[in-house]
């Protein structure tokens, strides 16, 4: 990976940090059930940070449900450009 | 009330399981090797020494919807490991697991966590830590990774008191079971703490040997840091009788004593009175002998004085004893040291054979002690002493009678 993120960047590193499969990650998949509490997110958002060297903010991620909200809010504070067909 | 072992796990150098164990002890195996302990990246600092490590952790057995298993610290996978062959050995039930206390001993915790994101703050100049860094690191990690993987919901804490931590954790499980406050009790000792930094710490005490653990031998010259972790399950009479549980042996006593002497030398009379604590907590007449699992770090101070403390508190129950002193083959776990040196003496115990000192060479005219040397020795006495004696004076004998 460069350094400039792409989303498919940011899925790959949600998927290695969950142990599952990047296809598994659709817009409608609900957090709790891929197993990701907020200690998780906070651990995926400090990974991407680190990758990046970017700085990122908690905000509130512990009010969302599904992926589709987790990378709403991820596209808008990388600035993302593309969606990853993933999410399409 | 009666207190049984219905169930033991074991994970060291030796091997991971007590089927390891028994073939390590059968076949004189030494877990002690070099090995190089590197700072953490990107530092290139590194360090060859003598230590006894764990080689591979086998967790496939193990599944939990409460924690992920893929990123867990050391300690944790150890202690895991030791706990799922403990309650598969004993045969615990969900029900059974709920209800239980848990008493882990540990001196460390969690030390690659620890040092890598310190490293990572103070090194590197980082300006943020990973936000597991205080659930990875507390001392308590490995506990409640048990607590979640089996559902147990019964008193669990950690004991930390250096390289008793573990001998304390099984007495205080003891006291529980046997004083009636819980039928089953989860014991035992986890330690991963042989990283560059712990090494560099010890390393600067001048009391690792360079060359083997060699306990009570003339040519002894320091301990040898090790890994592992050993754990058990006590259970009372009545517990035993309801599950129809197989024993591996009795814990009958549980000695201790604290030296108020100094912060890293041992006090003879500290060591005593833990010693004679045990037998006199089991109401066992010393005079019967015992299998001697010593602390036997292979320092020049420890040894001779837990030799004194011996002679001074079994007397003539010597004549019938058999000394081992397995840190020759699988290093200091630490806190971990007092569960799987107890460990090892129960399957010593129970095949009947002791183990013998492992790289011993010349005696040592100070220490006169019946030591097993050169091959395995049949075992005369009944009852197996194990003693773990702290920096800071923290001691504790444990005293087991055979099934």
């Amino acid at each position: 990976m460069n350094n400039i993120p792409t989303s498919d960047d940011v899925i790959q590193i949600i998927a290695d940090e969950i142990a599952v499969e990047p296809n598994q990650l659709h817009p409608g998949a609900k957090l709790t059930e891929l197993g990701v509490d907020s200690l998780t997110v906070m651990e995926v958002l400090f990974v991407i940070e680190e990758r990046f060297a970017m700085q990122l903010e908690i905000g509130e991620h512990a009010q969302f449900t599904t992926f589709g909200d987790l990378m709403e809010d991820l596209h808008r504070q990388l600035g993302l450009t593309a969606p990853s067909p993933s999410l399409v | 009330m009666r207190v049984f072992v219905t169930g033991i796990g074991a994970i060291s150098s030796l091997g991971q399981g007590v089927g390891a164990l028994q073939t390590a002890l059968s076949e004189d195996a030494c877990g002690i090797r070099m090995h190089e302990l590197k700072a953490p990246a990107p530092s290139d600092q590194t360090v060859s020494s003598l230590c006894a490590l764990v080689d591979d952790i086998d967790l496939s057995g193990i599944s939990s919807d409460k924690i992920s298993l893929r990123h867990l610290d050391r300690n944790t996978e150890l202690a895991l490991a030791a706990t799922d062959e403990a309650i598969l050995s004993a045969r615990l039930t969900p029900e059974d697991l709920r209800t239980c206390n848990t008493v882990l001993g540990t001196s460390t915790g969690s030390t690659k966590s620890v040092e890598d994101n310190y490293h990572r703050l103070f090194a590197q100049g980082r300006n943020a830590l990973s936000p597991t860094t205080v659930p990875r690191s507390m001392s308590t990690s490995a506990l409640s990774a048990l607590s979640l993987v089996y559902g147990i919901q019964g008193l669990c804490f950690v004991v930390s008191s250096a390289c008793a931590s573990g001998a304390h954790a099984i007495g205080e499980g003891f006291q529980m079971v046997r004083s009636g406050r819980t039928d089953i009790a989860l014991v035992g000792g986890t330690e991963a703490a042989v990283t560059f930094g712990v090494w560099k710490a010890w390393h600067a005490l001048h009391a690792m040997s360079s060359d083997g653990c060699r306990p009570f031998c003339a040519t002894r010259n320091g301990f040898v840091l090790g890994e592992g972790a050993a754990m058990f399950v006590l259970e009372s009479e009545q517990s035993v009788e309801r599950r129809g549980a197989d024993v591996f042996g009795e814990l009958v006593g549980y000695g201790h004593s604290s030296d108020a002497f100094h912060i890293t030398q041992p006090s003879q009379t500290g060591v005593e009175s833990a010693i004679r604590g045990a037998f006199e907590d089991a109401h066992v007449d010393p005079g019967e002998g015992a299998l001697i699992s010593a602390h036997g770090t292979g320092t020049k101070l420890n040894d001779v004085t837990e030799a004194n403390a011996l002679i001074a508190t079994v007397g003539d129950g010597l004549d019938t004893s058999d000394v081992i002193a397995t840190k020759s083959l699988h290093g200091h776990l630490l806190g971990a040291g007092g569960a799987l040196e107890l460990a090892i003496g129960i399957i010593a115990l129970n095949r009947g054979k002791a183990p013998p000192i492992h790289g011993y060479r010349e005696p040592d005219e100070d220490i006169r002690l019946p030591l097993v040397l050169g091959q395995p020795k049949p075992i005369e006495s009944r009852y197996l002493l194990s003693n773990s004696f702290a920096f800071g004076g923290l001691n504790v004998s444990l005293l087991m009678r055979s099934k």
